[in-house]
C-alpha cells in the first residue's frame, strides 16, 4: 500500500518545475481505492461512506462501505477520504479553454474563423494542452471542457476534451460531437460591451432566418444525393446533425429567437438540439421541454438582460429551467471566459442558492453535459464501467471557501494540482518569509 | 382718459416713423402711413388678457391701439375679423431654423478660420450667426403657419458657440427683419464638428469650459498681452447678451449650475425634454427653454418585443408632454421652442398636448410670447399686443387649444407675410345639381389641403359617374365622367359659389364641346360634419403621471426618511477590534450607529428588527468602480487630464446602483479610466438610490485622482496609438517627472493662499493679473501638497517601483495601487512607501501584463502588511464583492474576518473614510447589510441594505416590485397600444453604461 505521503512527494516533485504546465500523469493501470468518502454520484444520488475502486482507468466498483469487504493488498493506492467528498469531474461547456491564452493578444486566439457558414471548421486541432489557464481550472474540480468555435452563423464543430493530455489527440474525449451555430438575432445590441448602444430591432432578421432555413434545406437534400461529387465539405460536416447522431448547439438568448429555433427544429426534424445562452429561456420552458431541447446557460454571474428584469434573474434561471423539466448544463461565456472557467463551481453554487437543488446542480455539471456530448455511457457519473475522471474535495466544491480539491483523477490517473500560480505563490511566500497554505 | 393715451401713443409712433433711414431708395419713396384695423376679433392681448369683439389698430409696423373701444381713424384699412382670433406672434428663442446636425469634421465653423481664435476649435464664442436672406419660402411659410413670427437662431456647433440673431420671419430685408444681432450667447457640452481629440468626454468638455473661462479672466486682466485671442475677447464681451446653455442630457443641469456659480454667470437652460426629472434639484427658479416634441409610441404589438422597451422608456413616453407643466409648477419659468420639429403641424400638435397636460392656455401662451421675449431682453418690443410694440401677430380660426386650429394670416412689423385663408368647410354638403336639363346629386364630402372628395350620382339613371372636383376659394371646377371601363367625359364645368355656399352656378362644356349652363343648390337638410364631434375625446385633460425616484423600474414612490431602529440578535461582523459578536444588537439613531453589543439598552419605542440567525456586516465599499457615469470615463486625448472631475458625470439613475445595493455595496469610488498616466479626479459616493447626485456625493471626502501605468497607458490594444506620448514604460516615468516638475514651478509662482482653498472653492480665485490659473497643474500641486491622493492603476512590479520612486523624489506618497496584480512581488517595498493595494481577487490572462497575476496576491500583500482591499472595476462583480473577498480564504488561507475587512474597513481606510465608514462602531454611519446567512458564502444574499440608517434595498420587496413593475408596464403599454393615428417608433432599448478602466468612447456628447 502506498501512502498519502507518497502522493504528497509526487506533487512536490512536480512543483519544482517552476513556470511549466504540469506534466500529464504517467502512471496508469493503477488499482486505486478511495474509501470513507461521501460520493456524489452525478445522477442525483449520494452515497455516504463510499468505497470507490478504480482499475484500468475505470471505476470498477462504487459501493456502500458498510457492506463492502476489501483486501488492502489488492490496491496500489488507498486513499482514506474520511470527511471528503467525491464528485465526477465537472464539465464546462461552450469553452475557449486551450483555444486562447491572453484575451488582448490576438496571436493567442484560435476560436473565431473568418467566414459565415463554417460547419467544417473544427476546434479540436487548435486545442493547446500546454495552456497555462487550464492548469488553474482543474485545480478547482473542472476536469473536462467542451471546446467550441464562435465565428459566423455556423461556427464549426465542438469536441469534448479532458485536461490531462500531452496533445489534443491525447486529450480527446469525443471528437466533433456537435456543431455550433449563432442564431440570427431579432434584436441587435449596438455599440460594444462597455459602451452599449441601444438594442435595436434587426431589420435583416427575417432575411437571415430564411437563409438559415434554405441552407439546411440544401444540406438535407445533399445527404440524399446518390453521387456526392464534387464533395461539399460543409454539407458533409452537417451529416451527423441532420441524421440525428450529432448535436446542434444554437446560441440564442431572446425568447423570440428561441421560439424560432423550436420551429426550425421541428421543420428539419432535428433530434439533438441544445440552446446556448438562453437568457429568456424561462419564458418558453414548455416549448423547450416538449421538443427535448436542453439549455447551456452561458454564465450565471452576469447582469440581468433587461433593465426591468428582477435583479437576481440570471441567478435563478437554472433553477427555474430545471424545475420546469429542461435539461441544463453550464458555460462561463463572455468576458475573460477561459480564465473564469475555474469559477464555474461557484457560479453554479449561486444558482443553488437561488433554487437549483444541490444534487441537480451536480448533475448539470457532470451527467447532463456528458450526455449532451454523447459520452454519457463513459463519463459524467461515478458508476462502474465509467472513466475514473473525478476529484476529492475537503468541502463543498460549489462554495468558494470550501472548494478545496485535494486529489483529482483523469482517466484513472491522479493529476498534479499545482500550476503556474501556485508556484509563484510558493516562490514569493518564501522570498517574504511567509508560511503557505 | 384711455382714449387720450391711445391717441398720444399713436402720435408718438407717427413721429418716430418719420425718422430717416440709412439705406438710399432706388426710385420714388413708398412710405405707407395708412392704418390697418382688425375688428370684431377675439384678441389675446397678453397671456392674461383676452378680449372678445375687440379691435387691433396698427400703423407703420407698430401697434397703435388694442381694445374694445378703439376709434378707427381716417385712413384706415379695416379688416373684419369676425370669428377670428388674434395672437401676438410666437417667439422661438431656440429655433432650429434650417438646422443640420454637425458631423465631426464635416465642415469648419467660419470663425475657426480666424487664426487669432482659441486653440480648441470647439471654442469659438466670437462667431456671430447671421441669417441668410431671403429665407427659403417653404421653410418660412411653415414657421409662420405655426404661429412663430420671431425667431432666435444660432449656429449649433461647439462648446462655446458664439452669438445668435433675433429676427422676424417673412421680412427678407436684413436691416428690417433683424430685431437684435448678437441677441444671445450660446453654450453646450458638445464639441460639434471639431476634429480635435480633446475633449473626448463630458468631463473633458466641462474642464475645457472652465479653463477657457479662467483664460478669459486672465486675458482681461493681463497687460501687456503676449497674444491676441479673439475668442477670449469675445467671451469677455458676451456678458451683456443672455447666455443660453443647451443640455444634451438633463443631468448636465448640475454642471451648468456649477459653472454659473464659479464664474458668477446666469444661464438660461435649453432642455432636451426630460427636465421634469430634475425639476426639484435645480438650485433656484430657472429660466428653461423646453421642446414641444415628444416621443412617439413604440411599436409593441408583439408582447415579446414589448419586453425590449424598459419601464423608464414607457414612463418617459407618458410623462414627456407634462415636462412644461412639471417645470412650471415647480416654480421655473419656461419658454417653448419648436426647435427642430420639421412641420408646423407637429409643433401645433405638441402645443395641444401641452395644454392637455395641466397648463392653462395663458400659461402656454406666456411660454410662447412673454417668457421668450423676457429671456431675450426684448419684452418692451414684442410678445404682447400692447400699444407701442411691434405689430407682430397672427390671425387664426380659434384658440390653439381648439381642434383644427389654423393660422390664417401672419403679420410681422405691420406687414402681411403669410396668408392662407381657411378652407371653407361650409361648402361641404349635398347639392341638387342641374346641368342643361339633367338632374344630379352632388355630394361634397370633405375639402382638405390634399383635395376635395365628392361624388355625383344621376338622379334618374344608375350609370356610375366619376366626379373630379376642385375648389379654390369660391371657385369650383367639376369634371364628370360616365361608364365603368374607359369612362368618357360627360361635362367639364366651372363656376362660383355664392350666398355663403348655398348656391353655385356657372358654365361648362359637354361631350360635344358645346357650352352649357349649370347650377347647384344646397340641400338644406344636409349639414357639414362637425369636427368637434369626431375628436371630442382628445379634449379631455390627461391625468398627471406619477413619477418615481428615479423614474424607472425599482424607483421609489417616495424616499424613506426613517433612520432610527435597532437590529437585534444578529451575528455582527464589526470589522473593528471587537471582531465578530454573536447575538448582538445594533442601535441606529438618526442614521448613525449609537451602540453595538450584546444586551444593548435601547428605548422600547424604537423600531425593532429581529435578525436572529442572520448576519450583519458594514456596507461594502468598492474602492474601484465606474458605475453610474455618463459621457465617458476617460478623457484620453492628452497624457494628463488632471483637470477633469468625475463628479461632473454622475448618473444617479443608473440601474447598477440598485443592483449593487442588492449585493450589499453602499459606497464606491468612481474613478476616471486608465487611458492616460494622469487621469482625472475621483468622485466618492454613497449608493443612495433615488437621491440626487449632491446627496450621493460624500460631503467630507478628501480629493482623489486616478493615475495609470502599463498597457492601457501605452495603448497597447489600440490598433493605432497615433504617437501620443508615452508609448512605453520608459516614457511614462518621464511623463510623471515632467508633470511634477512643472507643478512645482507653478506652485512656486502662485500665491499659496489661492491653492489651499481649492476644496471649498465656489468662485474663481482672483490671482495677480499676470498669473494664468491652470486647472491641470493645480490638481498636481494639490498632490504635492498632500491635499489630493493618488489611486494608481498598476500591474507589474517594475512600474510599481518606478512610481513609488518618482513620488518619493517629489516628497509625496502614492495612496493606493489599484489592480496591483504583482503587488505580491513587491509588498515589502509597498509597506515601506506606505501605499495600500486594492486588487482583483482572481482575474488574470486578459492581457499580457497580467500573466503573473495570482489569486494569492491579496493574501500575500495583507500578510506582509499592506492595507489590502478587493475591488470590482465591473458592474457585475460589484454585485458580489463578498464572494470576491472570500476567494482569499481559499487562495492563501486568509481568516474570514480579514477577508471581510478587504471590502469594508480596508477600502474605507484607503479612501480616508474610516472615521465614518467601514466598520460597525458607535458614532459611525449606519451603512449596514443584513445577510440571510454567512456573508462570505455563495449561499448568502443581503436581505436588507441600509445607508445612514435608511433602507435602500430589501430582498423581501423584490417579489412585490416584480409584480408592481409588471402592472405598471402593462398599464402604459395598454395606453400606448391605444394611441391611434400616431406614427410608431421602432424599438430601441436603452442600456445602462458599463464602463471599465480602458473604455474609450466615440461620441461622448451623443449619450
Amino acid at each position: 500500500m502506498k501512502s498519502l505521503l507518497h502522493i504528497a512527494l509526487m506533487m512536490l516533485a512536480s512543483g519544482l518545475l517552476v513556470g511549466q504546465t504540469p506534466s500529464p500523469s504517467q502512471s496508469s493501470n493503477q488499482r486505486i481505492l478511495i474509501r470513507y468518502a461521501t460520493a456524489h454520484i452525478g445522477n442525483g444520488e449520494v452515497l455516504d461512506n463510499a468505497y470507490i475502486e478504480i482499475q484500468n482507468g475505470e471505476f470498477s466498483r462504487v459501493a456502500d462501505g458498510n457492506t463492502s469487504r476489501i483486501n488492502e493488498s489488492d490496491y496500489d493506492l488507498i486513499i482514506d477520504a474520511e470527511g471528503k467528498q467525491v464528485f465526477p469531474g465537472f464539465i464546462v461547456m461552450d469553452s475557449r479553454l486551450g483555444l486562447t491564452e491572453i484575451d488582448q493578444v490576438n496571436a493567442t486566439h484560435d476560436f473565431d474563423e473568418t467566414g459565415d457558414i463554417l460547419p467544417n471548421v473544427r476546434a479540436l486541432p487548435a486545442f493547446n494542452t500546454e495552456s497555462k489557464i487550464i492548469a488553474t481550472v482543474r485545480t478547482n474540480g473542472v476536469l473536462m471542457a467542451q471546446i467550441a468555435p464562435v465565428g459566423g452563423t455556423i461556427s464549426g464543430s465542438s469536441s469534448l476534451v479532458h485536461f490531462d493530455g500531452w496533445n489534443w489527440q491525447d486529450a480527446t474525449v469525443k471528437a466533433d460531437e456537435g456543431v455550433y451555430m449563432n442564431w440570427p438575432q431579432r434584436y441587435r445590441q449596438t455599440g460594444w460591451w462597455a459602451e452599449p448602444g441601444p438594442v435595436k430591432t434587426n431589420k435583416k432578421y427575417q432575411e437571415s432566418l430564411l437563409e438559415v432555413h434554405s441552407y439546411f434545406e440544401e444540406a438535407k437534400a445533399y445527404q440524399a444525393l446518390a453521387n456526392k461529387q464534387p464533395e461539399n465539405l460543409r454539407f458533409e460536416s452537417l451529416a451527423g446533425v441532420i441524421s440525428g447522431s450529432d448535436r446542434l448547439y444554437i446560441r440564442a438568448n431572446w425568447a423570440r429567437d428561441i421560439l424560432d429555433v423550436v420551429q426550425f427544429v421541428r421543420k428539419y426534424d432535428l433530434k439533438k438540439v441544445t440552446i446556448v445562452g438562453g437568457a429568456e429561456a424561462h419564458l418558453v420552458t414548455t416549448e423547450l421541454r416538449e421538443n427535448d431541447i436542453s439549455v447551456i446557460i452561458d454564465r450565471v454571474h452576469k447582469l440581468p438582460i433587461h433593465p426591468d428584469s428582477p435583479i437576481e434573474e440570471p441567478y435563478w434561471l437554472a433553477g427555474k429551467l430545471v424545475s420546469d423539466g429542461v435539461n441544463v448544463a453550464f458555460a462561463t461565456n463572455g468576458d475573460m471566459e477561459a480564465m473564469l472557467s475555474r469559477n464555474l463551481p461557484f457560479q453554479v453554487g449561486t444558482a443553488v442558492h437561488y433554487g437549483l437543488p444541490y444534487e441537480e446542480a451536480i448533475r448539470c455539471l457532470t451527467q447532463i453535459p456528458a450526455a449532451l456530448a454523447g459520452v454519457g455511457e463513459r463519463y459524467g457519473t461515478l458508476e462502474p464501467g465509467k472513466s475514473a475522471t473525478f476529484f476529492l474535495s475537503d468541502g463543498d466544491p460549489l462554495d468558494i471557501t470550501t472548494n478545496r480539491v485535494t486529489q483529482a483523477f483523469i482517466e484513472g490517473k491522479m493529476i498534479d494540482l499545482t500550476n503556474h500560480q501556485t508556484e509563484l505563490y510558493q516562490k514569493f511566500s518564501e522570498k517574504h518569509g511567509l508560511e503557505t497554505q | 382718459m384711455r382714449h387720450t393715451l391711445l391717441l398720444l401713443s399713436a402720435v408718438l409712433w407717427t413721429t418716430i416713423s418719420l425718422a430717416q433711414e440709412t439705406h438710399p431708395v432706388n426710385g420714388v419713396h413708398d412710405v405707407r402711413m395708412v392704418y390697418n384695423a382688425f375688428t370684431n376679433a377675439r384678441v389675446h392681448i397678453t397671456p392674461e388678457q383676452t378680449m372678445d369683439s375687440a379691435t387691433l389698430l396698427i400703423q407703420d409696423g407698430r401697434i397703435v391701439a388694442c381694445g374694445k373701444a378703439v376709434e378707427i381713424p381716417a385712413g384706415t384699412v379695416v379688416h373684419d375679423c369676425a370669428e377670428q382670433t388674434i395672437y401676438p406672434s410666437f417667439i422661438d428663442a431656440y429655433a432650429g431654423f434650417n438646422f443640420k446636425k454637425p458631423t465631426r469634421g464635416d465642415k469648419k465653423t467660419p470663425s475657426v478660420v480666424n487664426t487669432a481664435s482659441n486653440w480648441n476649435p470647439a471654442i469659438h464664442p466670437e462667431f456671430q450667426y447671421a441669417p441668410t436672406f431671403p429665407i427659403d419660402k417653404k421653410v418660412k411659410e411653415d414657421w409662420l403657419a405655426g404661429g412663430i413670427g420671431v425667431v432666435n437662431v444660432h449656429e449649433r456647433d461647439g462648446i462655446m458657440r458664439g452669438t445668435g440673431a433675433l429676427f422676424h420671419i417673412g421680412i427678407d430685408q436684413a436691416n428690417q427683419s433683424l430685431i437684435l444681432p448678437q441677441s444671445s450667447a450660446h453654450y453646450s457640452f458638445s464639441k460639434g464638428n471639431s476634429t480635435f481629440d480633446y475633449p473626448s468626454s463630458h468631463i473633458g468638455a466641462i474642464a475645457l469650459f472652465r479653463q477657457t473661462m479662467l483664460d478669459a479672466q486672465w486675458y482681461a486682466s493681463s497687460a501687456p498681452r503676449k497674444e491676441v485671442n479673439a475668442s477670449l475677447r469675445a467671451l469677455n464681451q458676451a456678458n451683456q447678451a443672455p447666455n443660453i446653455f443647451e443640455l444634451g442630457n438633463e443631468l448636465s443641469y448640475r454642471n451648468v449650475g456649477d459653472l454659473a456659480a464659479e464664474f458668477d454667470k446666469t444661464f438660461i437652460l435649453k432642455g432636451n425634454g426630460k427636465e421634469y426629472l430634475i425639476r426639484d434639484h435645480l438650485r433656484a427658479p430657472q429660466k428653461i427653454i423646453v421642446p414641444t416634441s415628444f416621443p412617439k409610441p413604440f411599436d409593441i404589438q408583439d408582447p415579446l418585443d414589448a419586453r425590449m422597451v424598459s419601464l423608464e422608456q414607457l414612463k418617459h413616453w407618458e410623462a414627456a408632454p407634462f415636462n412644461p407643466y412639471f417645470l412650471a409648477t415647480a416654480g421655473h419659468t419656461i419658454a417653448l421652442t419648436r426647435d427642430t420639429i420639421r412641420t408646423h403641424k407637429a409643433f401645433l400638435a405638441g402645443l395641444k398636448k401641452i395644454t392637455q397636460s395641466g397648463l392653462s392656455h395663458g400659461q402656454v401662451l406666456a411660454a410662447l410670447t412673454t417668457s421668450p421675449a423676457d429671456f431675450l431682453h426684448v419684452q418692451d418690443q414684442t410678445g404682447t399686443l400692447e400699444p407701442g410694440k411691434l405689430a407682430n401677430f397672427f390671425l387664426s380660426n380659434g384658440d390653439f387649444t381648439d381642434d383644427g386650429f389654423k393660422v390664417l394670416e401672419h403679420w410681422n412689423k405691420g406687414v402681411k407675410v403669410y396668408d392662407k385663408p381657411e378652407i371653407n368647410t361650409a361648402l361641404i354638403g349635398s347639392y341638387n345639381l342641374v346641368v342643361q336639363e339633367d338632374d344630379y346629386l352632388l355630394d361634397i364630402k370633405t375639402i382638405g389641403e390634399k383635395g376635395v372628395k365628392a361624388t355625383v350620382k344621376g338622379k334618374e339613371s344608375d350609370v356610375p359617374i366619376e366626379a373630379r372636383v376642385e375648389i379654390s376659394n369660391d371657385l369650383i371646377t367639376l369634371v364628370m365622367m360616365a361608364g365603368e371601363e374607359n369612362p368618357s367625359i360627360l361635362y367639364q364645368l366651372s363656376g362660383k359659389f355664392s350666398l355663403g355656399g348655398t348656391i353655385a352656378d356657372g358654365k361648362g362644356t359637354n361631350n360635344q364641346g358645346q357650352w352649357v349652363s349649370w347650377a347647384a343648390v344646397k340641400d338644406r337638410k344636409s349639414k357639414p360634419l362637425s369636427k368637434d364631434s369626431e375628436a371630442s375625446t382628445s379634449d379631455s385633460v390627461l391625468s398627471i403621471p406619477i413619477l418615481s425616484h428615479p423614474n424607472r423600474a425599482f424607483g421609489w414612490d417616495s424616499l424613506s426618511t426613517e433612520n432610527s431602529f435597532v437590529i437585534t440578535n444578529a451575528v455582527v461582523w464589526t470589522c473593528a477590534d471587537t471582531g465578530t459578536l454573536e447575538q448582538a444588537d445594533i442601535w441606529v439613531e438618526d442614521g448613525k450607529i449609537k451602540l453595538v453589543g450584546s444586551g444593548v439598552l435601547y428605548p422600547s419605542s424604537l423600531k425593532r428588527i429581529d435578525a436572529k440567525g442572520r448576519h450583519v456586516t458594514p456596507g461594502m465599499i468598492d474602492e474601484h468602480s465606474h458605475i453610474a457615469l455618463r459621457g465617458g470615463v476617460n478623457e484620453s486625448a492628452q497624457a494628463s487630464s488632471a483637470e477633469v472631475r468625475i463628479k461632473d458625470a454622475i448618473d444617479p439613475s443608473s440601474i447598477h446602483i440598485y443592483r449593487q445595493l442588492g449585493g450589499g455595496v453602499t459606497a464606491a469610488q468612481l474613478l476616471h479610466g486608465s487611458a492616460n498616466p494622469i487621469g482625472g479626479q475621483s468622485a466618492l459616493i454613497k449608493l443612495k438610490w433615488g437621491a440626487s447626485v449632491e446627496e450621493m456625493l460624500i460631503d467630507d471626502a478628501v480629493g482623489f485622482i486616478k493615475f495609470a501605468l502599463g498597457e492601457n497607458v501605452k495603448r497597447s490594444s489600440s490598433p493605432d496609438p497615433k504617437g501620443r506620448f508615452p508609448l512605453t514604460r520608459m516614457g511614462v516615468e518621464q511623463m510623471y517627472v515632467d508633470a511634477f516638475t512643472r507643478a512645482q514651478e507653478y506652485a512656486s509662482t502662485a500665491p499659496a493662499s489661492s491653492l489651499i482653498e481649492t476644496k471649498s472653492r465656489t468662485k474663481a480665485t482672483i490671482l495677480p493679473p499676470t498669473k494664468r490659473r491652470d486647472l491641470q497643474l493645480e490638481a498636481l500641486v494639490e498632490i504635492l501638497n498632500k491635499e489630493r491622493f493618488i489611486t494608481c492603476h498598476s500591474y507589474v512590479q517594475s512600474e510599481i517601483l518606478m512610481l513609488m520612486q518618482v513620488a518619493d523624489s517629489f516628497g509625496f506618497n502614492v495612496n493606493t495601487f489599484t489592480h496591483i496584480l504583482e503587488g505580491y512581488k513587491v509588498a515589502p517595498q509597498m509597506v515601506e512607501h506606505g501605499v495600500g493595494g486594492s486588487t482583483f481577487s482572481d482575474w488574470w490572462a486578459y492581457k499580457y501584463e497580467v500573466s503573473d497575476a495570482i489569486p494569492y496576491n491579496a493574501s500575500i500583500m495583507a500578510q506582509v502588511g499592506v492595507i489590502t482591499a478587493i475591488n470590482s472595476d465591473d458592474a457585475e462583480m460589484g454585485r458580489r464583492l463578498n464572494q470576491e473577498a472570500a476567494k482569499s480564504i481559499k487562495y492563501g488561507g486568509m481568516s474570514e474576518e480579514q477577508a471581510l475587512n478587504m471590502v469594508t474597513i480596508n477600502p474605507a481606510r484607503l479612501l480616508h473614510l474610516d472615521h465614518r465608514m467601514g466598520s460597525i462602531e458607535a458614532g459611525k454611519d449606519a451603512d449596514l447589510v443584513v445577510w440571510n446567512g454567512h456573508p462570505l458564502s455563495v449561499y448568502a444574499h443581503p436581505d436588507q441594505t441600509y445607508i445612514e440608517g435608511i433602507k435602500y434595498f430589501d430582498a423581501n420587496d423584490q417579489e412585490r416590485l416584480k409584480m408592481a413593475i409588471a402592472a405598471e408596464r402593462t398599464r402604459i403599454i395598454e395606453k400606448m397600444l391605444q394611441a391611434k393615428g400616431q406614427k410608431k417608433q421602432a424599438i430601441q432599448a436603452k442600456e445602462d453604461k458599463q464602463y471599465h478602466c480602458d473604455t474609450i468612447i466615440e461620441n461622448y456628447d451623443q449619450e
